[in-house]
């Protein structure tokens, strides 16, 4: 168990009606949720800037495997990696202004996965899988996290901040989204078969952080529903401006984000 | 009507205890939809004329049900979808939900070859049926709202929430007691079930994302 898991436990002492954290986030019979009231606002700060800090990082390295596998974007996408890296840093100094410690050791476990599919498929030289994974999977997950921190991130004054590495992200998926339906125009069916096969792994992977963080999200007054509504919204809607009919793109994302929902309801850890 | 229930029933080939056990949930909900249509929506039950009488002589009791894993928690979802008490909560939970998971499941049924003749000849009965009800429901369901006076996205989420939390719940006994059998997984009957009604509520004028996230919020128990 980390440092963080301990304090957690100590703080979850005087919060949780003599329950820790670990106890209120334990699975309960009959597919029950227990409330997340009395989950601790300083652990649930501590991971999810932890997953915010050290998954801008991940995107940073990311898009700088990217550049090395498309020299004629080269810059432009080595300028997104600088983004994402000050993103990172924006994050680290804004949580260190409120007292929040990013949990590492929470969010190497989340990204773990991640990482090792950006490795798979920057080892194959396949550009376009990291452009769905990265440009579309993780911004999904980090556009549908971060826009409700626009308001809720007023009582920490990080709602700007928030707002601001919002609007970059956009930027990453516009420009993703054009790069995609350039490469695949005409070609409906080629860009099918990418995004089943990178969704496989991509969407369990970033939807299963997703559910993980959920309790943490509604400790401080964000709904996990909410960001997985908009997370499964957003990214259809990417598909079908790519070229994907709505109907298949919803099936498939739907499909693998239940087995993950079922795993949350169970109140099990998808990785 | 263009199906013929008795002639469907009257292929004599024997039922296995999986497809039995399929027959004997798909009644008990088929039969507590018609009786809601009946009550409340009888558009609908125009459809499913004769459905109740063929799943009745294929499986009429719950002995097969209630010994199964699967008994308990379609029991609930059969409970929760007899609390719709008025013509809008029927056709929230039977109009646009039950009877679209039931149109994926007959659709799902309908392109395997483990089935016997019977249930075959059955599926196809059932399919049409369901598809006819599912395509009147979207209508009734925005003239019951405008008379309510109440917005289609609040009207379907407060009526639908309940049922499909239910719903998710029979997930892991239906993989497990039809996974093998028929290839039936329940995340595919879902994600069927979601890129048909998503599309139907944004025609209705409700906001798609809105609907996303009702949809993963009661399936995700909160």
């Amino acid at each position: 168990m980390s440092s963080n898991d301990n304090s957690a436990q100590k703080k979850a002492g005087s919060v949780g009606a003599g329950r820790s954290f670990e106890a209120v986030v334990q699975p309960v019979p009959n597919l029950e949720r227990v409330g997340t009231r009395h989950v601790d606002e300083q652990l649930s700060m501590d991971r999810l800037m932890g997953l915010a800090v050290f998954g801008e990082k991940v995107a940073c390295r990311t898009y700088a495997l990217m550049a090395d596998l498309r020299p004629d974007d080269a810059s432009l996408l080595r300028k997104f990696a600088s983004m994402e890296g000050k993103h990172a840093t924006w994050f680290a100094e804004a949580s260190a202004a409120n007292g929040f410690h990013p949990d590492r050791a929470f969010a190497d476990k989340e990204l773990g996965y991640l990482i090792a599919q950006v490795d798979d498929h920057h080892r194959a030289g396949d550009f376009d899988a990291l452009a769905v994974l990265q440009g579309f999977i993780v911004e999904c997950l980090a556009i549908s996290t971060y826009a409700p921190f626009v308001e809720a991130g007023r009582r920490w004054n990080m709602h700007e901040l928030f707002a601001r590495v919002l609007d970059e992200e956009r930027y990453h998926v516009d420009w993703v989204t054009r790069y995609l339906r350039l490469r695949f125009f005409d070609r409906d069916a080629d860009f099918v078969a990418l995004v089943e096969r990178v969704n496989t792994q991509g969407v369990d992977c970033v939807g299963g952080t997703l559910m993980n963080i959920t309790d943490y999200l509604a400790c401080v007054g964000v709904s996990g529903a909410d960001c997985a509504g908009a997370m499964t919204d957003e990214y259809t809607g990417l598909l079908e401006r790519v070229g994907i009919e709505e109907r298949r793109a919803m099936k498939n994302v739907m499909s693998l984000f239940i087995p993950l929902v079922r795993k949350y309801r169970r109140g099990e850890k998808t990785k | 009507m263009s199906h013929s229930p008795a002639a469907a029933a009257a292929q004599h080939d024997e039922l296995d205890g999986d497809e039995l056990l399929l027959w004997a949930i798909m009644r008990t909900f088929e039969v507590q939809a018609i009786a809601q249509y009946r009550e409340h929506t009888p558009q609908l039950a125009v459809p499913k004329d004769g459905v109740g009488a063929l799943l009745i002589r294929v499986s009429g009791d719950d002995r097969l049900l209630d010994g199964s894993v699967l008994g308990a928690s379609m029991k609930a979802l059969v409970a929760s979808a007899s609390e719709a008490r008025h013509e809008g909560e029927i056709l929230v939970i039977q109009g646009l939900v039950l009877e679209r998971v039931r149109q994926v499941v007959y659709s799902n049924l309908a392109g395997l070859d483990t089935l016997s003749e019977r249930s075959r000849s059955m599926t196809a009965v059932l399919q049409a049926a369901s598809a006819a009800t599912v395509a009147l429901a979207p209508p009734l369901f925005a003239s019951a709202s405008s008379g309510r006076g109440q917005q289609p996205f609040s009207m379907f989420a407060e009526a639908s929430d309940d049922v499909l939390h239910k719903l998710d719940s029979v997930g892991e006994g239906v993989d497990e007691v039809f996974g093998s059998r028929f290839g039936l997984r329940f995340a595919d009957i879902i994600g069927d079930f979601v890129a048909d009604l998503v599309p139907t509520c944004g025609k209705l004028g409700m906001d798609r994302r809105k609907v996303m996230s009702h949809l993963a919020g009661a399936l995700m128990g909160i």
